[in-house]
């Protein structure tokens, strides 16, 4: 036999296979239908309905064996492949119901959740509300207070003031009486007091004479004298009453030794500044010299020194030390 | 006389019997296709363009069914019934199908534009 006689042979075997083993196109998209519904969502949320779809797919494949070219077997394929198509549109269908019933829950959910918010915003709306009635109601109570504290000072002050006006008047009104009498006494007691004072300078001037009298400083040249008992009003060159006792003395002294010529020499304790006691020491000797002027004694025969806290003859660091320190001295000039 | 009269009365019969049978259809049982494809017409297949195809499948294959009733091949009409009521149910299931995704689409809308109107967060962000 020849080459092509075994090809033509072999070709119409394998044709005579094909045909007798090809299912038909309704079986094939039976098979797919089922296989892709089977991977889906089916399997899960249908399973009974793709139960059935396979149930009508063994019975399609059944016929397929038995009579692969028969209606029957393209009918059972055909609706084999309806009923996976079934199951997948059924699932579909219940995942889109959970899905809504999802969302109704949601929704559900979500009017609860505003409900809820609204009821919180009311409640923190309603007590600010309330917080600042009652603030309102505070400040107006404050107010009314406070007005009620002004009234009452108001008043309080009227009052005052009322009372001031009368005594101020009942005063005037005493004054005035009063000033005539006043008048009246106070020429009395000038009078009065006119008369003690000269009494009074007279018997000091005497007393003074006669305790000056008693003792007279001894003015040797070359030589000091100190003047104790000669003392000032504190800070100032006013000398003191009880002074002029002993300047009396030294007014004797100069009268009875015309010829002598003294340096009045003025001396501080540390009190105060240097400065200020250098100025006060010598002020201090002028006022002795003034005095001493005043009693007759000649200008020309007196000097004034000031010598400050330069030269303590005491300590410092005591009242009495300090007392001592403060001194006017005579140095007799040879 | 009588007796010819009487034969040719039950020949008239039998052959008006005769006749009528050969004249309609052989009886298939077409209630469940058709009740299928009532079914999916209410359900508004012929509206949806998934289902539309289906509804119009099965009732294409329910005047095959009654042309191939009417040729007598009633085994072939029952089996092609078959078909017309798989399409049938197909087209309702999917209608239906239709109708609950537009339900679910239009529920988690209605969630979406309460939270937006009320100024709360969107779910999942």
């Amino acid at each position: 036999m020849k080459p092509i006689t075994y090809l033509i042979i072999i070709a119409c075997a394998g044709l005579l296979v094909g045909c007798a083993t090809a299912p038909p196109a309704e079986l094939i998209n039976a098979r797919q239908a089922y296989q892709h519904a089977s991977a889906g969502q089916a399997a899960q949320l249908v399973p009974a309905e793709l139960h059935k779809a396979q149930v009508a797919l063994d019975i399609a494949e059944k016929s397929f064996q038995d009579d692969p070219k028969s209606f029957h077997t393209r009918d059972l394929a055909y609706v084999a492949d309806r009923k996976a198509m079934l199951a997948e549109a059924l699932a579909t269908t219940v995942a889109g119901n959970a899905t809504t019933a999802k969302a109704n829950k949601d929704y559900q959910a979500t009017q609860t959740e505003i409900v809820k918010n609204t009821k919180e915003d009311l409640a923190a709306e309603q007590k600010a509300r309330l917080d600042a009635e009652a603030r309102r109601v505070q400040d107006s109570t404050n107010a009314v207070a406070e007005a009620a504290r002004i009234k009452e000072a108001n008043i309080a002050e009227t009052r005052n003031v009322k009372e001031s006006t009368d005594a101020e008047a009942r005063r005037i009104k005493d004054s005035t009486n009063a000033v005539a009498e006043a008048q009246r006494v106070k020429a009395a007691t000038d009078a009065e007091a006119q008369r003690i004072k000269d009494s009074s300078n007279a018997a000091a001037l005497r007393m003074a004479e006669q305790k000056s009298n008693d003792t007279v400083f001894v003015l040797v040249k070359g030589k000091t004298v100190v003047l104790r008992g000669v003392n000032f009003e504190f800070n100032k060159a006013t000398l003191t009453k009880d002074s002029e006792r002993i300047l009396w003395r030294a007014c004797k002294a100069m009268e009875a030794n015309s010829d002598v010529r003294v340096i009045i020499t003025g001396h501080t304790d540390n009190v105060g500044g240097q400065k200020f006691n250098q100025a006060l020491s010598l002020k201090r000797a002028q006022a002795v010299k003034n005095w001493l002027v005043n009693k007759g004694i000649s200008s020309n025969r007196m000097r004034t020194v000031g010598r400050g806290l330069n030269e303590p003859v005491a300590s410092n660091d005591t009242d009495a030390g300090r007392a001592e320190n403060r001194r006017i001295e005579f140095y007799v000039e040879k | 006389m009588r007796y010819m009269n009487m034969a040719v009365l039950a020949g008239s019969v039998l052959f008006a019997i005769v006749i009528a049978g050969c004249g309609s259809s052989p009886a298939i049982n077409k209630e469940p296709s058709t009740s299928a494809i009532s079914a999916a017409e209410e359900a508004g297949a012929s509206k949806i363009p998934s289902a539309s195809l289906y509804l119009q499948l099965a009732k294409e294959e329910l005047e095959n069914a009654k042309g191939l009733a009417t040729n007598g091949d009633k085994e072939q009409a029952e089996s092609m019934l078959l078909r017309a009521q798989a399409d049938a149910e197909l087209a309702v299931a999917l209608s239906r199908g239709d109708a609950d995704k537009k339900e679910a689409i239009e529920a988690i809308e209605r969630v979406r534009q309460l939270r937006q109107d009320n100024k709360l967060p969107q779910e999942g962000k």
